[in-house]
C-alpha cells in the first residue's frame, strides 16, 4: 500500500489533466462534428497541422499566442477540405479523413524541412507557461492538480462546460443534434443540413488545431514530426466512450489520460505500461458492444444527406 | 357551426408538371384549394398525389406549372418557403427525429429562444397552449420515440400549426392509425377548419372521403380525373373514376383441373416496421395448377406478407404451410430449395444487386447448387450457357451477357428476374408486381409464362395492382384491404368496378355523423 | 435477336473494353496526382522533373533499388489484399495494422520455440500468422454482425490493443535475453523465407534482400482474385457488399458473411505480418511497421479493391516509398514529399468516385428525356 501511496501523488493527477487536454479538446471536436452526422477521422492530421501551424507562427512572430490563433485558424480551414467533400461532393468521409491524414503527415514534415532546413523536429520557440491561481493554488492537493496547470488548459475547462451547454442547451445545438439524428426531417422544417454540417466540421476543426497548439506550444515548445502520435484516434474512442457528449468526451479523455500519465510512472508497480495503454480501448469496445449500456452513434452518421 | 366564405379560393395549381426517371408522375395537375374546406385528393399509389403535395410543399421542384396563393403567384423552392407561406405538411412517414422531446421537434426551426439559448419551459407553454386550442393533447416532455404512433401524429399536426400554417396537407393520416384514432382525428380535422384552416387531404380510402371531405379530386396515372362535391358523388362513382383504365386483354385461360393445396396460410398476422399490424388474420389456399390474385391499392399489407411469405419477416402469429410441411419458421434460404420463388415488388432493392452483371444475376438464389457450383467452385461455363438461353427465351435486351444490371432498362430488369425465377421450376411462384415496367409484348410474354406454369399443375400466388393482369389471370381474386381479405371472388364474378370498390374499402361501414360528433 | 457471330464477337469487345476503362482510370488518377504534386513542388521552388526522375531512379534503377522497391511492395500487398477484401464486402477494416503485429506475434513464437525441418515449418508460422491475424479480426466482425456496432470503430480499437499487447509480449516473452532492445529472439533458419537469388539466380535481382516473401504475396492477391471471382464464397462477400437487401432475399446470409469477410481481412493482414518477420528481418522488433496498415487503405482504393490491380498499387506505393530517399539526395526535395503524394492520390481516388456518379446520374437523366411518354 505503501507504494499505491507513492504513485497516486497530486502530481500524477496533474499529469493526467495534462495529458488529457489534447485528447479533450479533439475528441469534443469529434464529438460535435459526429453530431451532426459527419464522421471526422482526419482529427490525427488537424492536431499534427495545428502544432505545426503554431510552432510555425510562433516561431516567425514570437508571440505564443498568436501561433494558437493560427493554428485554430489553419486547422479549420483542412476541415473546410473534409467538409466540402464529405457534404458537397458526398465522398465516403472515412476516406477523405484519411487522406487528409497521410497529407497532413507528409505534409508538415515537408515544411519543417523547407522552412527550418531541419528533418524531424524545428527548433524550440516561444511556448505559454504554467499560471499559478493565486490563492486557489495553494489548498493542498487540489491546488495541485487543478490550480496550477497551463492558460490552454484552463481554457479546455471552459470550451468543455460551454460546449456541453451549446450542444444541449441553445438553438444551434439543438439543431446540431437533429441534422445528425435525422436530417430530412430537420429540412423539412426549412433548416439548412449543408450549413449545420459545415459549421460543425469546422468547429472541429479549429478543436484539433488548438489540441495540436496545445502539445506544441505548452508541452514540448516544438515541433516534432508525428507528435500527434495516434492522440486523434484516441480522441475518437473517448468520444464514443463518452456517448457523444462534450462530458463524456472529457470523462473518457482523463481516462485515457490517466493511463498514460500512470505509464511513466508505473514501472515500480510490475505491471507493465504496455497493458495499462491497452486498458481504455478496450473500455471503448466494450461499452461500443454495449455492455456498458448502449452507446448508439447519430442515426445518420457518416451517411450524406441527399435532396430528392 | 358557422359557415366560412366557402366560395374564396385561397389556394391554385395551374398546370403542374413532375418528370422523374422514366415516368411522367404529374401531368399538368389543375388543382385548387377553397378557404375553410377539406379536399380530399384521392388515388391510388403511383398515381402522383404525394408527388404533387411534396411540390406544394417544397421538396420537390416541379418541371412546369404555377402555384398561386390568393391569386398571387408564388415560389415554393424549400420547405422553409412553403412553411412561410403558411402551408404545413403531415407526411406520411414522419418526420420526427426519436431522440428528442415533443416539444424539441414542434418547435425545431422556430425554437423558442433568447439570444440562442433555448427556453424549454416557454416552448412546454406554447405546446400546451396549442393543445388545448385545437384539441391535441400531448406530454411535451415525451421522447418521441416513446411514443406511440397516433401521439407522433398529433405532434406533426401540432408542428405544422406552430410553424403557422394554415394551409394543412395531410398524406394518407389515418394508414397508422387505430379505429378509434380515425374518429379523433376526423374530429380534430373538423375543428381546424371551423377555425379558419384549409386542408388537403390524400387517402385511397373510399369511406374516409365521403366522410369527412367537402370536395374530392381524383387523380389516376398522374392526371387529373375530376373534381366533385362529395355530396354530389358516391362511392362506385369515385371508385370507378379511380381505377378506370384501357382494356387491354389479351390472354385467355384455359380450364385446368386443380390439384392439392400447395400453400396454406392459416390466421397469419404480421407487423410492419412500426409494429403495427399490417396482415391481420389472413387465410389462403392455392392449389395445384391454380392462380390466386390478390387484388389492392399498395400499402394495405401486401409488402408484409410477401415479406412473411419469402421468409424476411417473422409472422407474429398463425402458420404457413407448404404441401403440408409447416415453413413458418424456416429461413429464405429453406424456402428457395423446398421449391418456393420470388419475384419481389422491390425489383431494385429485392430482386437484382445492379452492381453485378447479368449472369451474376440470374444465378442469384442459386449460386451454390449445380450446375452453377461444384462445391464452393463456380462453373463459368453453365453459367454462361444457362444465361444466354435464358436471355433469348426471355427475350432481354442487352450486347452483352456481361453487361452490369444497372445499365439494364427497367423492363429489361425485370425480365431478368422473371427469367430467373421462372428457371427454377417452382411447385409456388409469389409474384408481386411481375410485369411492372415492361411493355406490352413482354407482359404478354410473362402472362403466357405464367399460365404455362398453371397447366403444369404449379401453384401461383400473384400480387399486383394491375386488375387486368389480375382478372384475366386468376382463377380467384382475392381483395386486400387494411391487412385482411375482405372479399372473395371467383374470377368471371369479378369486375373493374366491383374490385375498386372493394379495394377502397368497399363495403367498410362509412363513419356516421354521431361517432364524429361524439 | 442478332446473328450468333455478331453476339459473340461484341461480348468479347466489351469485356475487353471494360478491362481497359479499369486500367487507364486509376493510371489517369495517378498522373494527376504526380501533376499535383509537381505544382506543389514548384511553389517550393523544387525542380519536380529531377525529383521524379531520382524517384524513379531510386526506385527502379540497380539491383538494390528494385529490390527495395519489391520488398516495400510485400507487405503492403498483404495489407491492401486484407482491405480490399473487406471493402468488397462493404466493410472498413481499418485495424490491419493491429492484426499485423498479431500475425508476426504468433509466427515469431512458432519460430523461435519449435524446431521443424522447412518444410514443415515455413507453412505452419505461415497458418498461424493467418489465423492470429483473422482472429484479431474476428470479434469486431462478430460485434457487427449482433450489434451493428460500426467497424471502423472497433478494428481500429483492436488494432491499438493489438499494438500494446505485441509490444509487451516482444519485450517480455519474446525478448532476445542477450540485449535490452525491444526485439524477439533470432528465428530458426527452418523457418525463414529464403531470398529469391538462392532458388533461382536472376541477375539483376542477384544478392540483394528480396525473397519468396514476394512470391507468397502475388500468389496470395491470386488466390483472393479466384476466391472473389470464382467461387461461391467471394460471390456472396460482393452480393452482401453491393445490396444486402437482395442479399437477404436471396437466402444469403449478411451476418456470417460480415464475419467471415473480416475473418479473410484479418488473415492477409496477419500474413504481411508473418512474412515481414520470417522473410526480411528475422526477428521481430516492436513497432516495426511504418504504418503498413494506414498504407494499405491507400494501396486497396487506388487499386479500386481488385485483387490483382493490389499488386500494381502496392509496387507504386513501395517504389515512391524506396525513392523518396534518392529524391532527397539528388533533388533535395525532402523525403516527406512521399506522403504528401500519396494523400493527394488518396484525395484523387476519393474525388474519382463522385466523378462517377455524376456520369451515371447524367446518364439516366438522359434515359428519362428519351423514355418518357
Amino acid at each position: 500500500m505503501e507504494q499505491l501511496k507513492n504513485i497516486l501523488t497530486p502530481s500524477l493527477f496533474a499529469a493526467m489533466i495534462r495529458m488529457a487536454t489534447p485528447l479533450a479538446l479533439a475528441a469534443i471536436g469529434g464529438t460535435i462534428c459526429e453530431r451532426s452526422g459527419i464522421i471526422n477521422i482526419a482529427l490525427e492530421g488537424l492536431i499534427l497541422i495545428g502544432a505545426f501551424s503554431s510552432v510555425v507562427v510562433s516561431y516567425f512572430t514570437g508571440s505564443a499566442w498568436l501561433g494558437v490563433l493560427g493554428a485554430v485558424i489553419i486547422s479549420a480551414l483542412f476541415a473546410l477540405l473534409l467538409a466540402y467533400f464529405s457534404i458537397n461532393l458526398r465522398a465516403n468521409q472515412v476516406i477523405v479523413g484519411t487522406a487528409i491524414n497521410i497529407f497532413a503527415l507528409g505534409a508538415t514534415g515537408f515544411l519543417t524541412d523547407f522552412i527550418f532546413k531541419e528533418a524531424g523536429a524545428t527548433p524550440g520557440v516561444a511556448g505559454l507557461d504554467p499560471i499559478k491561481i493565486p490563492v486557489l493554488c495553494d489548498i493542498p492537493w487540489i491546488g495541485e492538480i487543478f490550480f496550477q496547470q497551463k492558460p490552454i488548459i484552463y481554457l479546455t475547462f471552459l470550451i468543455i462546460a460551454l460546449s456541453q451547454f451549446i450542444l444541449f442547451k441553445t438553438k444551434i445545438g439543438l439543431r446540431i443534434r437533429a441534422v445528425g439524428e435525422h436530417p430530412r426531417a430537420a429540412d423539412t422544417v426549412g433548416i439548412n443540413v449543408s450549413k449545420i454540417r459545415y459549421l460543425a466540421v469546422i468547429i472541429s476543426g479549429a478543436l484539433g488545431g488548438l489540441a495540436g497548439a496545445q502539445l506544441a506550444l505548452e508541452e514540448i515548445r516544438r515541433f516534432v514530426e508525428y507528435m500527434s502520435g495516434g492522440r486523434g484516434f484516441i480522441a475518437l474512442a473517448a468520444n464514443v466512450f463518452g456517448k457523444w457528449t462534450p462530458i463524456g468526451s472529457w470523462l473518457g479523455s482523463l481516462l485515457f489520460g490517466f493511463a498514460q500519465a500512470l505509464q511513466l510512472r508505473i514501472g515500480v508497480f510490475k505491471i507493465p505500461p504496455e497493458l495499462t495503454n491497452m486498458i481504455p480501448y478496450i473500455l471503448t469496445i466494450i461499452v461500443l458492444a454495449g455492455a456498458m449500456g448502449r452507446a448508439t452513434a447519430p442515426t445518420a452518421l457518416g451517411k450524406p444527406y441527399v435532396k430528392d | 357551426m358557422e359557415k366560412l366564405d366557402k366560395q374564396k379560393e385561397i389556394l391554385k395549381l395551374e398546370n403542374i408538371t413532375k418528370v422523374f426517371p422514366g415516368v411522367l408522375a404529374n401531368d399538368r395537375i389543375n388543382l385548387n384549394l377553397l378557404e375553410g374546406e377539406i379536399h380530399a385528393i384521392l388515388g391510388e399509389n403511383g398515381a402522383g398525389k404525394s408527388t404533387l403535395m411534396n411540390i406544394l410543399y417544397g421538396l420537390y421542384k416541379a418541371d412546369e406549372g404555377e402555384i398561386y396563393l390568393d391569386d398571387n403567384p408564388i415560389l415554393i423552392h424549400s420547405p422553409k418557403d412553403a412553411i412561410n407561406k403558411g402551408i404545413g405538411m403531415v407526411h406520411q412517414h414522419f418526420m420526427l427525429i426519436p431522440q428528442l422531446t415533443i416539444m424539441e421537434n414542434i418547435v425545431l426551426g422556430k425554437e423558442t429562444a433568447k439570444g440562442g439559448i433555448l427556453n424549454m419551459n416557454a416552448a412546454e407553454k406554447v405546446v400546451k397552449q396549442y393543445s388545448e386550442k385545437f384539441g391535441l393533447h400531448v406530454n411535451p416532455k415525451a421522447k418521441i420515440m416513446d411514443t406511440s404512433v397516433g401521439i407522433q401524429q398529433r405532434v406533426e399536426i401540432l408542428k405544422a400549426l406552430y410553424h403557422g400554417a394554415n394551409i394543412l396537407i395531410l398524406d394518407e393520416p389515418t394508414a397508422v392509425l387505430t379505429p378509434q384514432e380515425v374518429v379523433e382525428l376526423f374530429n380534430v380535422i373538423k375543428s381546424l377548419t371551423a377555425k379558419g384552416m384549409s386542408i388537403f387531404f390524400i387517402t385511397h380510402k373510399l369511406e374516409e372521403v365521403v366522410a369527412i371531405s367537402d370536395r374530392v379530386t381524383v387523380v389516376r396515372n398522374g392526371r387529373v380525373v375530376d373534381t366533385k362535391n362529395t355530396k354530389d358523388t358516391n362511392k362506385v362513382e369515385l371508385a370507378r373514376m379511380m381505377v378506370g383504365r384501357d382494356v387491354v386483354l389479351t390472354v385467355t385461360k384455359d380450364e385446368v383441373e386443380k390439384g392439392d393445396v400447395v400453400l396454406d396460410i392459416t390466421d397469419l398476422e404480421a407487423l410492419d416496421y412500426r409494429n403495427l399490424t399490417a396482415v391481420k388474420g389472413i387465410n389462403i389456399q392455392v392449389r395445384e395448377g391454380e392462380i390466386v390474385g390478390i387484388a389492392g391499392v399498395d400499402g394495405n399489407g401486401q409488402a408484409e406478407l410477401e415479406e412473411v411469405l419469402s421468409g424476411l419477416r417473422k409472422a407474429h402469429r398463425g402458420n404457413i404451410y407448404f404441401k403440408d410441411k409447416d415453413i413458418t419458421r424456416l429461413s429464405t434460404r429453406d424456402r428457395l430449395r423446398m421449391g418456393i420463388s420470388h419475384i419481389s415488388q422491390d425489383r431494385l432493392g429485392r430482386g437484382l444487386i445492379v452492381d453485378f452483371n447479368i449472369t451474376e444475376n440470374m444465378i442469384l438464389g442459386d449460386h451454390d447448387q449445380k450446375p452453377y457450383a461444384n462445391g464452393v467452385i463456380l462453373n463459368s461455363t453453365s453459367i454462361l450457357n444457362e444465361t444466354e438461353k435464358l436471355i433469348n427465351e426471355f427475350d432481354i435486351r442487352t450486347p452483352t451477357p456481361f453487361l452490369p444490371a444497372h445499365s439494364l432498362s427497367g423492363g429489361n430488369q425485370q425480365k431478368l428476374i422473371v427469367a430467373r425465377e421462372f428457371n427454377r421450376e417452382p411447385d409456388l411462384l409469389i409474384a408481386n408486381q411481375p410485369t411492372r415496367g415492361l411493355d406490352v409484348g413482354a407482359i404478354e410474354f410473362v402472362h403466357n409464362q405464367l399460365l404455362k406454369f398453371r397447366r403444369e399443375k404449379k401453384a401461383v400466388l400473384l400480387i399486383s395492382l394491375e386488375l387486368e393482369e389480375i382478372m384475366s389471370l386468376s382463377d380467384r381474386i382475392l381483395v386486400m384491404y387494411e391487412g385482411e381479405i375482405i372479399k372473395e371472388f371467383i374470377s368471371n364474378e369479378a369486375t373493374k368496378e366491383l374490385l375498386g370498390y372493394y379495394m377502397t374499402g368497399g363495403e367498410k361501414k362509412k363513419i356516421t355523423n354521431e361517432e364524429l360528433e361524439a | 435477336m442478332m446473328k450468333e457471330e455478331k453476339k459473340e464477337k461484341r461480348f468479347k469487345d466489351n469485356r475487353f473494353g471494360k478491362t481497359i476503362t479499369s486500367i487507364l482510370v486509376p493510371i489517369g488518377m495517378i498522373f494527376i496526382s504526380f501533376l499535383v504534386g509537381a505544382i506543389i513542388m514548384l511553389i517550393f521552388g523544387y525542380n519536380p522533373i529531377k525529383a521524379y526522375v531520382s524517384l524513379m531512379r531510386g526506385a527502379f534503377v540497380g539491383s538494390f533499388n528494385l529490390a527495395q522497391t519489391l520488398l516495400n511492395s510485400v507487405p503492403l500487398i498483404f495489407t491492401g489484399l486484407a482491405v480490399a477484401f473487406a471493402f468488397r464486402c462493404g466493410l472498413f477494416n481499418i485495424g490491419a495494422e493491429g492484426q499485423l503485429y498479431l500475425g508476426s506475434l504468433a509466427s515469431t513464437y512458432l519460430a523461435t520455440t519449435i524446431v521443424l525441418p522447412a518444410i514443415l515449418h515455413v507453412p505452419l508460422i505461415l497458418i498461424a500468422g493467418a489465423l492470429a491475424g483473422g482472429l484479431w479480426a474476428f470479434l469486431p466482425g462478430i460485434l457487427k454482425a449482433k450489434t451493428g456496432s460500426h467497424e471502423v470503430i472497433t478494428t481500429m480499437m483492436m488494432s491499438w490493443i493489438g499494438v500494446f499487447f505485441s509490444s509487451y509480449v516482444i519485450r517480455n516473452i519474446l525478448r532476445d535475453k542477450r540485449t535490452t532492445l525491444p526485439v524477439s529472439k533470432t528465428i530458426y533458419k527452418s523457418a525463414e523465407l529464403i531470398k529469391i537469388d538462392q532458388i533461382f539466380p536472376i541477375l539483376v535481382l542477384k544478392e540483394t534482400r528480396l525473397h519468396i516473401g514476394f512470391f507468397i504475396a502475388i500468389l496470395t492477391a491470386i488466390l483472393i482474385w479466384y476466391i472473389l471471382k470464382k467461387t461461391t464464397i467471394g460471390y456472396e462477400v460482393r452480393a452482401v457488399g453491393f445490396n444486402p437487401y437482395a442479399s437477404e432475399y436471396a437466402g444469403i446470409s449478411i451476418g456470417k458473411n460480415t464475419i467471415l469477410a473480416l475473418f479473410i481481412s484479418g488473415m492477409l493482414a496477419g500474413l504481411a505480418g508473418t512474412v515481414e518477420v520470417a522473410g526480411l528481418h528475422h526477428k521481430l522488433w516492436d513497432r516495426y511497421s511504418a504504418m503498413y496498415g494506414f498504407t494499405g487503405i491507400a494501396v486497396a482504393l487506388l487499386a479500386k479493391n481488385n485483387p490483382i490491380g493490389v499488386i500494381f498499387a502496392a509496387i507504386l506505393f513501395g517504389a515512391i516509398q524506396a525513392g523518396g530517399k534518392s529524391m532527397q539526395l539528388d533533388a533535395n526535395v525532402p523525403v516527406d514529399m512521399t506522403d504528401i503524394l500519396e494523400g493527394i492520390i488518396i484525395f484523387a481516388v476519393a474525388a474519382e468516385e463522385i466523378i462517377k456518379m455524376f456520369i451515371r446520374a447524367r446518364e439516366k437523366r438522359r434515359l428519362v428525356k428519351i423514355g418518357t411518354t
